[in-house]
């Protein structure tokens, strides 16, 4: 919101400059952004008047104008085509250099010379919407008589001045007006504020006017009052001026006046051509459901019960608060209006609001909260402008309909309460003063409390610690001590974290680094990787107002997001590369529960692992076992026992996928992606992508305390152990019978080769294993490792017809 | 057999001293040194010599035995040292030659800030509280008393799951989850970090992004133990030279509320481009808790007081590492997180 400096000037006595009263206000929690210096690049601007417009000879396009500037007659020539004779009309002269940017300098055009240029409100630097479309079109125009010839356009413009911008929070919307502004500066300055009392004295001549309010939980109050309009001119300069740089666009007087006194109130006003509201009488009630209102903006409005109207004998006339309707709208032929000044329902103009997209400033204000005194103040200082501007006169008396109101709220405050936030002393008196300036009423009980009328202006105080607050912000938070809670307090972090870190600690220790993808993606992420089974879009979370339908579904894996990551960067001529990531993924439950949420473990590797380099001359690939070795990695850090069992998933190799299990219990998967799935992807096909997944919720419940296990005083005994089997029995299968046939003294088994070739024959492999025996207590004796290496060879012959090799 | 002793002395002797490497030396070991050597050749014969010379011979032979041991010994060591000192020599390396780099992956920069900022708040006294994502409107709006159509909730762009349930847009919840599990009144001191979600996608907004919020509540908690809670934090994430700065706010569940500037740690308060020549940037939210919101835990806010803060990890990690752009914590180019 921009706010002129000069206006609030006027009630209330500044005696600092803008950019020290902005920061005073931003110190006192009304946040101004900005500054703007409304008089800077406005030399060598003067008002002119075309004294002479003719064609130029060599141009269709072009006019030359005399132009009388005051102390000399200048030659310009201009391609405004909206130049005539005896306009007044700003001028940049040579020298000028304009607040777009713009330098004028003599020039000549098609032979003519060019002592400056006629100027629009684009090179001013107003924004487009509070241009006519006139003045979107050719120069600026001054109304007849407005200004004087050689007069400055600074002065022309009201652009002696500063606009604050300001960033207020939803709570101080009685900031949003010059007068509560006027207030607050009063306040914070320790200023009187004089705000100006304006009678009103109808001319009485219309007395039929009835509102009605039927629900005045949703409209507290309703003033209506009759004008007699006889000119609906265009307003004088300095109003639209004001209203331009509030960002709102001149139209007429009457719709110009109200604006005016909306930016001043702070109380939205809105008018109707008397005439067209049947019976005289105007009714505030919920719409009936499929009503149906052309508004303002020309469009068919279909209204339900939820939206609040105002409506004649038999018709809504306006959505309350929103916007008008079209065919009560002023117009040429107005002869009578009706001034509406009330106040709505902050929730139902918010809701209808956001149901039509509407956003008017009205309805901004509304919806935030008003004043139940400004609806009053509003409409008599519209009357007052009404009639000295020339519009016309009140002929009615204000009718008011709805309930009083308590013009002040009182609300007990106990200085300690101040001090307790506070955390420091401060006396009584002190914190009246401030709440005194702010135009609280104060008195000192005899308990020491204080009692406080609060003004109805002020919605946002309603208890206590209001008060508090403003006690506090206008003492200034830089006074406020720093001190430190006294509370018995230890650091805690939960295990969860400390399992992350450790698990962290080992993805990069292998080599993994770390991303960071949003928790969403878009269904075609889905569909590109084949997910549908798993992973299916229709049983995701998705989200009901998406950025994007690529940002709209809740993650159930972090595959999309690594696979993403992975491409940009092989993208970049990153040769190959391993990404971990810890991310919640979720899985709803039904519709009206709140989703399961887990916490994933997801890594990705392809390309290049090693670099072809001086000691080692083989280039090493991410392939399946690179990323499983990583996730045994993991898991034996964490103690925790792990089985892979082959499993088959759309989107990965049908060779080259597992599941992995704990006690049964499946805590992730592993596999290479598949060859379908990596040429969608773009990816050059001898790419290898292996993903593993892991649920560190669950592995979280079986991670064990890292405990001493005794070493062994006496030595082991290692033996090798070369097989020939089935090509097809797994290695798995293998070793878990070794080590259930060794017995306990069997302490590890280790595979060191594989071979598959001619010499063991088609379709068997060979297979060779370390098996290390021990015993705590003693010395293991050769007869027994030879008893159980017996025992493993026959129950491998047994079970998998191996034979020794 | 006297002179046939010195005899073999004097070639073994001589022998020894030519020598000039260790296989020659091994062959001159087996030549007179040996079973099979010179020596005991020549001792076998002891049987033939006269009983009464057999004493003297034999100590001559030990004397002699042991002389040239002593002397194969001495000339051992010297080729073997003299064999090391080549074998030294010749095996110098060109130090320079890359290692053999093992690959070590790296940390995200914002997972880096996330456990240092935990790590400073475990310090101050803090436990810390990670929570769900998606929550109730009860505990993400309702129950920090923006209740519904509260213009507040224009502060905060929503995403929605159902009228019911959203994408958390602070991790404010968790501190009513906190209060909720407490007994009535039992002090609290957490910070909760975590994803969030706001409906926001531009330059400096991402829809998704990182949070740590802190919440102490306990009798005469107050708003100079916020201050200093803050500078501590500052002085321990920026350096002791950060000044904190508060600026009366509005937040609905916090009254009063400020904003919280520090000194810009671009130009550490001279004044430059990125803090718009004011020395100072805004980096959080704070305030004490307002009594409705202690109310609906059941606290009493006659009996206890609290203040709370939130702050963006993604803007601390931007003003930490003096990354310039938002976008590069999401995009995951190996080029930047191989710099952490």
């Amino acid at each position: 919101m921009l706010v002129s400096y000069s206006w609030i000037k006027k009630y209330v006595d500044i005696d600092i400059d803008a950019y020290e009263l902005a920061e005073k206000l931003t110190n006192a929690g009304v946040i101004v952004d900005n500054v703007y210096d409304l008089s800077t690049n406005l030399d060598n601007c003067v008002i002119g008047k075309l004294e002479e417009v003719k064609k130029h000879e060599n141009s269709d396009r072009l006019f030359i104008c005399k132009v009388n500037v005051g102390d000399e007659i200048l030659q310009i020539v201009t391609a405004a085509e909206n130049v005539e004779q005896g306009q007044l009309v700003p001028v940049a002269m040579p020298g000028a250099h304009l607040p777009n940017g713009l330098k004028i300098k003599k020039s000549k055009l098609r032979g003519e010379t060019s002592n400056g240029m006629l100027i629009s409100l684009e090179e001013l630097n107003y924004e487009t919407k509070v241009m006519r479309q006139d003045e979107k079109e050719g120069i600026f125009i001054f109304p007849e008589g407005s200004v004087e010839i050689g007069q400055s356009v600074e002065s022309a413009f009201s652009r002696d001045d500063y606009l604050l911008e300001l960033d207020l929070t939803p709570n101080r919307s009685d900031c949003s007006s010059i007068y509560g502004l006027a207030i607050e500066v009063g306040a914070i300055l320790n200023k009187e504020v004089k705000l100006p009392k304006y009678d009103l004295q109808p001319d009485v001549k219309v007395d039929d006017l009835v509102i009605e309010i039927q629900n005045e939980s949703l409209c507290p109050h309703y003033y209506g009052i009759v004008f007699e309009l006889t000119d609906d001119k265009e307003s004088p300069l300095w109003m639209q001026n004001t209203l331009r740089h509030a960002s709102m666009r001149p139209t007429n007087l009457v719709v110009d006046i109200a604006n005016f006194v909306m930016l001043e109130t702070g109380q939205p006003l809105h008018t109707f051509d008397y005439d067209k509201i049947k019976d005289n009488k105007i009714i505030v009630r919920e719409a009936v459901s499929g009503e149906v209102l052309k508004t303002l903006d020309e469009s068919e409005r279909v209204l339900s019960s939820d939206n609040l109207v105002i409506a004649d004998s038999t018709d809504p006339v306006a959505i309350a608060g929103v916007m008008g309707g079209y065919d009560s709208e002023i117009t040429k032929s107005t002869s009578r209006i009706l001034l509406e000044s009330a106040i709505f329902d902050h929730v139902s103009i918010r809701k209808t609001s956001r149901e039509f997209n509407l956003f008017s400033d009205a309805a901004s204000r509304f919806s935030k909260g008003i004043g139940r005194e400004l609806s009053m103040l509003a409409l008599i200082r519209f009357a007052q402008l009404f009639e000295e501007l020339g519009a016309g006169k009140a002929i009615s008396d204000v009718v008011k309909a709805g309930s009083d109101y308590e013009k002040y709220k009182t609300i007990i405050l106990n200085p300690k309460k101040v001090i307790s936030i506070a955390g420091q002393h401060i006396k009584t008196n002190e914190m009246s003063n401030y709440l005194v300036r702010l135009g609280f009423g104060v008195r000192l009980l005899d308990n020491g409390h204080l009692e406080v009328k609060s003004p109805s202006r002020r919605i946002d105080i309603v208890e206590e610690v209001d008060l508090v607050e403003e006690v506090l912000r206008l003492k200034g938070f830089d006074d406020i001590k720093a001190t430190l809670p006294k509370l018995d307090d230890i650091g805690l972090i939960p295990e969860k974290i400390r399992s992350r870190r450790k698990i962290k600690e080992i993805l990069r220790s292998n080599g993994a680094s770390e991303a960071v993808n949003y928790a969403f993606y878009g269904p075609e992420d889905i569909n590109r990787l084949n997910m549908n089974e798993d992973n299916s879009v229709e049983s995701s979370i998705l989200i009901g107002n998406p950025l994007s339908s690529r940002n709209s579904v809740m993650r159930t894996t972090l595959l999309p997001g690594l696979i993403n990551s992975l491409i940009y960067n092989l993208n970049r001529q990153v040769k190959g590369l391993c990404l971990s990531e810890f991310g919640t993924v979720f899985n709803s439950v039904n519709k009206s529960d709140l989703p399961i949420e887990n916490e994933m473990i997801g890594i990705i590797g392809a390309g290049v692992q090693n670099p072809m380099s001086w000691y080692d001359k083989n280039i090493k690939y991410y392939n399946f076992y690179t990323i499983k070795g990583i996730v045994e990695n993991i898991f034996s850090s964490l103690k925790i026992s792990i089985e892979f069992r082959r499993t088959t998933k759309e989107y990965l190799h049908p060779g080259r996928a597992a599941n992995i299990y704990t006690d049964d219990k499946l805590v992730g998967y592993i596999g290479e992606l598949h060859p379908d799935v990596v040429e969608k992807l773009g990816l050059e096909t001898e790419h290898r992508v292996v993903y593993a997944e892991i649920n560190h919720d669950i592995i979280m419940q079986y991670s064990k305390h890292t405990q001493y296990n005794e070493i062994s005083q006496f030595p082991s005994m290692e033996r090798d152990l070369a097989i020939v089997i089935d090509k097809d029995i797994i290695a798995g299968d293998i070793i878990k019978l070794i080590k259930n046939s060794g017995g306990e003294i069997l302490e590890s088994v280790e595979m060191f080769d594989l071979y598959e070739g001619k010499q063991v024959g088609e379709g068997k492999k060979s297979c060779a294993f370390q098996l290390k025996f021990s015993l705590n207590e003693r010395t293991l004796k050769a007869e027994e490792v030879n008893d159980a290496i017996d025992k493993i060879i026959k129950s491998l012959s047994d079970k998998h017809e191996a034979v020794l090799r | 057999m006297k002179d046939k002793l010195l005899q073999i002395k004097e070639l073994a002797v001589n022998e020894l001293k030519l020598v000039q490497d260790l296989d020659s030396l091994e062959e001159v070991r087996i030549k007179y040194l040996s079973k099979k050597g010179e020596l005991r050749k020549l001792l076998s014969k002891m049987g033939k010599i006269n009983p009464k010379e057999r004493p003297i011979i034999g100590q001559l032979a030990n004397e002699i035995q042991s002389e040239i041991e002593n002397l194969y010994d001495e000339k051992s060591r010297e080729l073997k040292e003299f064999a090391k000192m080549m074998r030294i020599k010749s095996e110098k390396i060109d130090v320079t030659l890359q290692g053999e780099q093992k690959q070590i992956g790296h940390q995200h920069p914002l997972n880096m800030i996330y456990d240092q900022m935990i790590d400073i708040f475990v310090g101050m006294g803090f436990e810390v509280k990670e929570g769900r994502e998606i929550e109730t409107d009860y505990y993400n709006f309702e129950a920090l008393n923006i209740p519904k159509d509260h213009p507040a909730r224009d502060m905060q762009d929503t995403f929605y799951i159902s009228e019911d349930i959203v994408l958390r847009t602070h991790t404010s919840p968790m501190q009513i989850h906190t209060m909720e599990d407490k007994n009535k009144n039992e002090p609290v001191k957490i910070v909760c970090p975590g994803r969030v979600y706001r409906r926001d996608d531009d330059a400096t907004h991402t829809p998704m992004f990182h949070q740590i919020e802190g919440l102490v509540v306990g009798e005469g908690v107050s708003l100079s133990d916020l201050k200093g809670t803050l500078e501590l934090f500052f002085h321990q994430m920026f350096g002791e030279s950060t000044a904190v700065r508060l600026r009366p706010s509005y937040f609905p569940f916090t009254e009063p509320s400020a904003e919280v500037d520090i000194t810009c740690v671009f130009c550490g308060g001279a004044g430059c481009k990125v803090c718009k020549n004011t020395g100072w940037i805004e980096v959080l939210g704070a305030g004490m808790v307002h009594p409705n919101v202690l109310k609906k835990v059941g606290y009493d806010p006659d009996l206890v007081t609290g203040f709370a803060f939130g702050m963006g990890i993604d803007r601390m990690t931007m003003l930490k590492l003096k990354i310039n752009d938002l976008r590069l914590l999401f995009t995951n180019d190996i080029r930047m997180i191989n710099q952490f």
